[in-house]
């Protein structure tokens, strides 16, 4: 992996609008093996705004996956998954849907958004620390990424 | 007169009065015995009278007289004969006519007595016909009010019905969104009370830990609680519509899904051949599952031995679920399928209290029903039925 290689931190991009589940998923990250950068944005605008570097995040990084909930304020993340996936730069991004619901309306529309994936947040804790260890081991060490950067 | 002549006239008036007599028994005969009796008098008194004529032969008188009186005799005794046949016939004719009259009376007064009778049958009928006219006439008015009462009684529940179905409906939906929306702060409260046990256990004080041991397991609990809430919730709201489906698959999905339980608790679990069925292929999997778990998860002292059987009876299956648990007492038969009711302590034997609830409801959504036959420390026999046509 090439991020290992360099030693730089791989960047997660979190978009969740409870700051609960951002801490959680921070503490399952701790427990981590692989050395990330988590940024974590709480609705649409705010994180169509950290893709495209504007505003306050000029100089954000541009990350190696997301992780995306779909029920947010605003531009929620369905519209936030079309606008990526529609975007010749972002659309390479891998995003991982993590959220709470099961409807099936949701999970279909997601792949056809071109979800790379999509995760009904477990209850229990261990289980959700379990599947965000599972989606960092995944994701950051089996999956061979795109380079990173703008082509 | 001379005396001559007096005592000739004398003489002829005698003879002639003598010979009168004679007309007497002629008379009667022929008035008694009719007309020959007569005729016969009068030949004999004719005979009487002759030896007189010959006697005195000279006496053409004499010959006359006697010629006379037969004749006379003769005439009378027809006469009277005719008139006593005559008044005979009269007699008997009234007496037929009498006979007919009193007949005639007899039928008369028997008419008369049938008319009455008649009248008084026909007047009972009018009264009868009137009485049942009444009668009928109130029934009919009772009817009529029945009818509307009926129907009021029909529209009212027909309200009932669809207020019943809405607020049905609504109650779902609460208990849906409830038990859904109440995940979300539940799961933060459990998650952190579960960090901070994982992160804080030890290093606080003995009274820290058990809180915290508390609102952990408090959080669990209610975690538990809420997901079998909106498992039952979501057999009405979230079910399939039923297919044709085999329900010894569904039954072996169940063995699947149970296979820690069956594992740890050493069961044994027997079936008899299980039939097709028309039905939501998950909610039977569940169905299995749910009875299956509580005769492994009740067992007495030996290790659970379960046998699922299946017989058809007239137009749905009968499903049963026997085991060798701990029995039910009779007057919990019905507690146990109300939700969240217990029949035993969280430490005796976990759990929500929602899995016989679950197959209730279950059961009830594909038009059956469930029941249990058992007695405390010998076992149970859990049945229901899901009817082999649909309506």
């Amino acid at each position: 992996m090439n991020n290992r290689k360099t030693g730089k931190p791989v960047e997660i991009l979190l978009v969740e609008d409870n700051p609960g589940d951002v801490r959680l998923t921070e503490e399952a990250f701790k427990e981590g093996k692989v050395l990330n950068k988590l940024h974590v944005t709480q609705d649409g605008v705010e994180t169509m705004e950290f893709l495209r570097q504007k505003g306050k995040y000029a100089k954000a990084p541009r990350p190696d996956l997301i992780l995306l909930d779909l029920n947010l304020p605003e531009k929620d993340g369905r519209e936030v998954l079309a606008e990526i996936k529609t975007d010749k730069d972002l659309k390479r991004i891998p995003v991982v849907i993590l959220t709470v619901s099961q409807a099936e309306e949701d999970i279909l529309k997601s792949y056809n958004l071109s979800a790379n994936c999509y995760i009904v947040k477990p209850i229990d804790l261990e289980q959700f620390i379990r599947a965000v260890k599972l989606i960092e081991d995944f994701w950051l060490t089996i999956v061979t990424l795109p380079p990173n950067g703008k082509k | 007169m001379s005396w001559l002549s007096l005592q000739g006239h004398f003489g002829i008036t005698r003879r002639a009065f003598e010979r009168a007599l004679f007309l007497i028994p002629i008379v009667a005969a022929a008035w008694k015995f009719g007309f020959k009796a007569g005729l016969v008098c009068s030949i004999i008194s004719g005979l009487i009278m002759t030896p007189r004529v010959i006697v005195s032969p000279w006496r053409a008188d004499a010959t006359t007289e006697t010629m006379v009186i037969v004749i006379i005799g003769i005439m009378l005794s027809w006469l009277i004969s005719s008139q006593e046949k005559e008044r005979i016939r009269q007699q008997s004719l009234t007496t037929e006519l009498d006979t007919i009259n009193e007949k005639l009376e007899k039928q008369i007064t028997k008419h008369k007595r049938t008319d009455v009778e008649l009248a008084r049958h026909r007047n009972h009928l009018e009264e009868l016909v009137n009485e049942r006219a009444a009668k009928l006439k109130i029934a009919n008015e009772k009817l009529q009010r029945e009818n509307a009462e009926r129907k009021k009684a029909e529209e009212d529940l027909k309200r009932a019905i669809v207020a019943l179905e809405h607020s049905n409906a609504e109650l779902q939906q609460f208990a849906y969104v409830a038990s859904h929306d109440l995940q979300e702060p539940l799961r933060m409260v459990s998650s952190f009370t579960q960090l901070l046990a994982k992160h804080y256990q030890g290093k606080l004080d003995k009274d820290a830990d058990e809180f915290i041991d508390y609102a952990v397991a408090g959080a669990k609990r209610m975690q538990a609680l809420i997901n079998d809430l909106l498992t039952y919730s979501r057999v009405d709201t979230r079910g399939k519509s039923f297919e044709p489906i085999d329900s010894e698959a569904a039954f072996d999905q169940a063995i699947a899904n149970l296979r820690v339980a069956i594992e740890e608790g050493e069961a044994v679990i027997t079936h008899d051949p299980l039939p097709p069925l028309i039905a939501d292929d998950l909610q039977i999997v569940q169905l299995f599952q749910n009875l299956l778990h509580n005769a492994i998860k009740f067992h007495g002292k030996e290790p659970p031995r379960v046998h699922v059987s299946a017989k058809q009876e007239n137009n749905e299956w009968v499903f049963s679920v026997r085991d060798n648990g701990i029995g039910i007492a009779p007057e919990y038969f019905d507690r146990i399928f109300v939700i969240f009711r217990r029949l035993h302590s969280r430490e005796e034997y976990p759990g929500t209290g929602t899995g016989l609830a679950i197959c209730k409801k279950i059961v009830e959504r594909h038009g059956g029903r469930i029941w249990v036959e058992s007695e405390p420390s010998k076992g149970s026999t859990f049945y229901f039925t899901i009817p082999t046509i649909r309506r």
